[in-house]
């Protein structure tokens, strides 16, 4: 196969992980096994604990979602008004009719409308100030864009480590015809222009799927889900097809097939526990694209739909104000910056806690 | 949004107080009116280097072109029969006879028109233009491998329907010999001297002539200028050349030798520092809509490089009555819930005054009823809507201004019940759409600027019930109403004064009885120029520079 | 190596046929009536029906993407712009030398920057210099590439003026009447793009060139050539770099691909007119056969680039043939 001498470098240093994985835990039985493996994820555990900066990636991530899935609500509460709440009377610099700036004061009627005798006029304060002339508080944007861009990322995350692992699994552990068949899917979707793909597709298809939310997700979020998630899944699927590969022809395999265990709980019960590592690791590591991601098709206006915030959305409407107001591109960079780095930096510490040997 | 008004599709006859093409409309006076016309310090010579941010011209082919940069440009590479003069307002929204010698004879109960063409004029390459000239531009319009917008313009001129058929086919209804031209109608059509002023009925040297422009649907980039410039070269998505006509013999100006647009598309913050800093003469295309309260206080309104001129022109929702907006209380509702002066401020200061009626404030006729708040009363919204929830889709432009306005009529709404959702598209897209009637919305971010200065254009094009088809509605809130439509019809066919009063109080009735759509704004052009260039004047029918009269300094 | 070559074109042809299909499906079946669409401005009946028959729409739908690949194949057109009636072949033919000159630019930029940090970092692990690579390539790949160029065009462009804010020059032949041309305009404008484009690639190549510089510095070969007293640059460059740069040359290949999909970002922020910026325009304009003969030209180029890469490979690396 020609371009099987290019996989293994698509996975360059990271190649060498899920199999040392393997190795170290692969080799005995199914029951021991269990045993062994306790021992093996205290070990983890303690080679993770020394990753100071690792940690502190965990824990700012433990961090962003106490501030956007809490913070945010309560953030709203204490401020007195939503992330989607317009003063477009009352968050504009009456001299320039620009957006207010950062700590800003001001007294606003209901509904965002300049103060009127007779009617009850509250002083409200915008942290970062206003987002645009429609005058919404950038603060509790950042915020509940956080909500939406987690959701984004870590569904598609989800999604794509899904089908990437089912496909993934299914190729190589069977082999033969079904394997040639998903490599050869997977090259077919690895040649698409992934993101002019991602980009058309999101404008032609989102705009139908946007109402489609479970109830429980904000418009759009299942959109990208989709659509990012559709095209992410050949990555996971060839390491884990290469992780199976060499797990399979291993005794404990053998093992359970003289027994006759069937194929599904083999995979199951003794071929998925080994690739616990490697899908932790790559799922920290895709979610951290899958952030960019969002912010970038939002940014191109074809991602989450009007009006709710993403840190893409914001990134969106800043160049507008590029001239007067240029620290409004600075904030959600900043989110997404952090938000990456922390993902980033957790796979890179568990990827080296998993696989001491790889360690830089 | 800036500059991106939808030049209108009329097809409809309009009264005959138009004939005698003598100014129809006098601007109210407004404070920010009045560029000085006489310039002291005006130089000749030199090339002026312009951008077109965020946008583009669609053709530069007359047959083709119908938008307003394009028409921009078209102004001064033709000579129409008729035209508008290089004045600003009032002065330069009346006809003078400029390809033609004079007026032309009309005969046979208002169905014949004779012209007379001024002799001795000549296009840019030397080949002389006489009545030939002028056919020739109705022969291509017609043609139906140009697939020109200009068809609805000139149906009514006998043989016009037969060509549209055949491209071998030429318009019968249109005769040429030597310098007289002869344009026969089938009814009699009073405001065919407004529409002869369309740059689509540009003179083109005629089939075999010498620079005789091709028959392709996707237009010519370069032909023979008959006006004061003519259109040296372009590159589609690229820079347009502009030289002076040497053969141009005409009294309009001419003041720089070569016009450059250099770049289309530009980046708004990219262009706008450029005019700062002088690389740039004038951008198109607009400014950055925060740049505005600034420049005006360095350097005044209407002084030295910043000009506010009220443009004939209304900003507003369509509410289409096909769907949720059936409901004339829940039009009204929207119409209570609508945040006008807040719409206005998001496009930059000085964007405009705000509105709540059709006809724009500068037209003549308009009667200010104060019906609707210019800030939202909910509570009188609210209590018009009924309690329920429901849901609507607003379709609105991809530019920035645009996407915050779908954002603040959709908050607007939400205080009223209505679940708005925001669909957004580029902006010749976005009236395509709503100009099609199956297409599934229930409000469209529309704005219209006059054709022409009468209140016809503003409602009888946009409100008349009997102009919805299937597709190509300049009615988007297809408001289809038996009683009304009659008004428009009777208004249509008065003579001066009468005429003008009974379209405001019609203006205001149907607004507060009927509201089919949701006003908002009567828009300024808004312009900046940089150090170097002078001789700015608004051409109002254009509502742009006038690219023949900009100068260097 | 006649059969490596056979397999490995007709394995790129299975690919533009299932890519087409694919695409073909998703843009044109997928929208509700295209004729509808193509009729613009003027939608009567008789259009709709026209541009049915003209679409084929009114045949079964493999002989529709039959004939789309007929077009596409015999006659090489990708049809018409519904939105200003352009030729596609030409409207892709302005923009493919803008997203070319970044993409390609942006690589030699990446090289230039990730090679020497790369290699530097690997010699002097642990020192100030690694760990500032390090903290590079943290940043590197956890910036968002508009954010980026954002506020780089904002700061070296606006505030200190130095570069362009944005836009672009044509290298050669630039249009009459356009605002500038020439080659060193072109470089002037693109710096700010090339650099934007490329720090996320560059700093995915520092890290992937250290990684494996450190790990051919522990190979057998290096030790043995070391214990035998050859000079160290002649380590260096004999044994050392040339292992380490060669998976280098076939990362460059796919990630060249994939940047032509990340460039629509880099595009957008500096209003490059390239594939990028024409597939979003042409999204808002409704303007489908723009839209499908972008992704078809992509995808293409990405095929008939990677197979040049392919090949060029089979030629360094003779193993590759055999397997």
């Amino acid at each position: 196969m020609p371009t099987s001498e290019r996989d293994r470098e698509v996975l360059g240093a990271q190649a060498g992980l899920a199999s040392a994985v393997a190795v170290e835990t692969g080799s005995e039985l199914g029951e021991i096994e269990q045993v062994r493996a306790r021992g093996y994820w205290e070990q983890v555990w303690r080679r993770f604990r020394r990753d100071k900066v690792a940690i502190g990636g965990g824990i700012f991530i433990v961090l962003l979602f106490l501030i956007a899935f809490a913070g945010a609500p309560l953030a709203k509460d204490w401020l007195g008004h939503g992330p989607n709440d317009v003063y477009p009377g009352t968050a504009l610099d009456p001299q320039t009719q620009l957006p207010v700036g950062p700590w800003a004061h001001f007294r606003s009627g209901p509904g965002g409308l300049p103060c009127v005798s007779g009617i009850p006029c509250k002083s409200q304060l915008f942290i970062l100030g206003a987002d645009s002339q429609l005058g919404r508080d950038e603060f509790l944007r950042l915020l509940y864009g956080a909500q939406t861009s987690l959701e984004v990322a870590i569904g598609a995350t989800v999604l794509s480590m899904f089908l990437g692992v089912l496909l993934g699994a299914i190729a190589g552990y069977f082999g033969g015809v079904i394997d040639a068949l998903i490599s050869r899917l997977t090259e077919i979707v690895m040649a698409f222009p992934i993101l002019l793909f991602i980009v058309a597709l999101a404008s032609t298809v989102g705009p139908r799927l946007n109402d489609f939310t479970l109830g429980i997700f904000g418009k759009g979020v299942l959109t990208l889900v989709f659509v990012i998630g559709l095209f992410a899944w050949y990555y996971p699927a060839r390491i884990i097809r290469a992780q199976i590969l060499s797990l399979r022809e291993k005794e404990f395999v053998e093992a359970a097939r003289m027994v006759g265990a069937s194929d599904w709980r083999i995979i199951r019960s003794h071929l998925l526990p080994h690739l616990v590592a490697p899908i932790i690791v790559y799922s920290s590591l895709i979610i951290a694209q899958n952030v960019l991601l969002e912010a970038g098709l939002s940014f191109l206006g074809i991602g989450i739909p009007l009006p709710t915030a993403s840190w893409g959305n914001l990134l969106s409407s800043a160049p507008d104000y590029y001239l007067t107001q240029p620290w409004l591109m600075l904030w959600p960079g900043f989110a997404v910056l952090l938000a990456t780095l922390a993902f980033n930096l957790l796979g890179d510490g568990l990827r080296d806690a998993f696989d001491p040997r790889g360690a830089h | 949004m800036h500059k991106r008004l939808w030049l209108s599709v009329v097809a409809v006859a309009i009264g005959a107080a138009l004939l005698v093409a003598a100014g129809f409309a006098s601007p109210a006076n407004s404070s920010i009116s009045g560029a000085k016309s006489s310039f002291a310090g005006a130089k000749t010579g030199g090339t002026l280097r312009l951008n077109m941010s965020s946008s583009d011209v669609d053709y530069i082919d007359p047959a083709l072109a119908y938008y307003q940069l394009s028409w921009d440009i078209l102004y001064i590479a033709c000579r129409p029969l008729l035209n508008y003069p290089d004045k600003p307002s009032p002065a330069g929204s009346r006809l003078f006879p400029d390809g033609a010698a004079a007026f032309p004879k009309v005969s046979n109960g208002g169905k014949l028109y004779t012209f007379k063409i001024r002799s001795g004029m000549k296009f840019s390459n030397g080949v002389p233009i006489t009545a030939k000239s002028y056919k020739a531009a109705f022969d291509r319009d017609a043609n139906p491998k140009m697939e020109s917008p200009a068809v609805p313009f000139f149906s009514d001129i006998v043989g016009a329907t037969d060509a549209q058929g055949n491209p071998k086919t030429p318009v019968s209804g249109v005769k040429a010999k030597g310098l007289t031209l002869s344009v026969r109608l089938t009814k009699a059509g009073p405001d065919i001297l407004s529409r002869m002023a369309m740059l689509f009925f540009c003179p083109v040297p005629a089939p075999g002539q010498k620079g005789a422009p091709s028959v392709t649907s996707q237009g010519v980039n370069t032909f023979p200028g008959s006006g004061p410039y003519y259109v040296a070269a372009r590159t589609p998505g690229g820079p347009i050349l502009i030289k002076r006509n040497k053969f141009y013999k005409g009294p309009r100006p001419h003041n720089a030798s070569a016009i450059s647009v250099v770049s289309v598309n530009t980046n708004v913050d990219t262009s706008f520092t450029q005019v700062q800093r002088g690389e740039i003469n004038y951008d198109m295309g607009g400014l950055p809509p925060t740049a505005h309260a600034g420049l005006a206080k360095k350097y005044g309104i209407n002084k030295q490089r910043y000009f506010v001129h009220p443009v004939i022109a209304t900003r507003y929702l369509g509410l289409n009555n096909q769907r949720l907006f059936r409901n004339t209380k829940l039009r009204k509702a929207v119409n209570y819930a609508l945040d006008r002066k807040g719409m206005i401020n998001l496009r930059g200061a000085y964007a405009g005054h705000p509105t709540d009626q059709l006809l724009p404030s500068n037209l003549r006729g308009y009667k200010n009823a104060g019906i609707f708040p210019f800030r939202p009363n909910f509570t009188q919204a609210k209590k018009l809507a009924g309690s329920g929830s429901r849901s609507a889709v607003m379709y609105t432009t991809t530019s920035p201004i645009g996407v915050n306005q779908g954002t603040l009529v959709q908050a607007d709404l939400k205080q009223i019940g209505i679940d708005v959702s925001v669909s957004k598209f580029g902006t010749g897209t976005m009236y395509k759409k709503c100009g099609t009637k199956s297409e599934a919305f229930d409000i469209c971010n529309v704005g219209w600027i006059a054709d022409y200065p009468d209140p016809f254009d503003f409602m009888n094009v946009l409100l008349s019930g009997e102009s919805i088809h299937d597709s190509n509605n300049n009615n988007y809130s297809y408001f289809n109403n038996a009683k009304y439509n009659r008004q428009m019809d009777a208004a249509a066919r008065l003579f001066g004064p009468k005429r003008f009063s009974t379209y405001g109080s019609l203006d205001t009735t149907i607004m507060k009885n009927a509201a089919p759509i949701a006003a908002w704004d009567n828009d300024n052009d808004r312009e900046f120029i940089s150090g170097k260039t002078g001789c700015y004047t608004n051409q109002p029918v254009y509502g742009l520079a006038d690219l023949a009269l900009l100068c260097l300094k | 190596m006649i059969r490596y070559l056979i397999r490995r074109l007709l394995w790129a042809v299975v690919l533009f046929v299932a890519i087409t299909i694919i695409t073909y499906i998703i843009f044109f079946m997928i929208p509700t009536d295209p004729a509808r669409k193509a009729c613009g401005q003027l939608v009567t009946p008789a259009c709709v029906k026209s541009a049915r028959h003209y679409l084929g729409l009114d045949r079964p739908v493999y002989i529709q993407y039959y004939k789309f690949l007929e077009r596409l194949v015999v006659h090489q057109s990708l049809g018409r712009s519904f939105a200003n009636r352009q030729n596609i072949n030409s409207i892709i033919g302005r923009a493919a030398p803008i997203t070319a000159s970044l993409v390609f630019g942006g690589a030699v930029t990446w090289l230039l920057l990730a090679i020497p940090i790369g290699i530097l970092s690997a010699l002097r692990p642990r020192t100030l210099l690694d760990r500032s690579a390090m903290v590079f390539v943290l940043v590197g790949i956890s910036a968002h590439p508009v954010w980026i160029g954002l506020i780089f065009s904002w700061f070296f462009g606006y505030k200190l003026g130095i570069t362009p804010i944005a836009g672009y020059c044509e290298a050669f032949s630039p249009p009459q009447g356009a605002a500038c041309g020439g080659v060193v305009q072109w470089f002037y404008h693109m710096i700010l793009p090339w650099i934007t484009f490329a720090i996320l690639f560059a700093a995915l190549y520092v890290r992937m060139i250290r990684a494996n510089v450190m790990e051919t510095l522990n190979e057998d070969y290096v030790r043995t050539a070391r214990a035998k007293g050859a000079p160290e640059s002649r380590v260096m460059f004999k044994h050392v770099l040339r292992n380490a740069m060669l998976p280098v040359v076939t990362m460059l290949g796919m990630d060249i691909a994939l940047g032509l999909g990340g460039a629509v970002f880099t595009e957008s922020v500096y209003s490059l007119h390239g594939l990028g910026q024409t597939l979003v325009q042409s999204l808002s304009g409704d303007d489908l056969p723009t839209t499908q003969g972008i992704v078809v030209f992509g995808t293409l180029a990405i095929i008939v680039f990677n197979l040049i890469v392919d090949l060029l490979y089979a030629f360094i690396d003779p193993r590759i043939r055999l397997t």
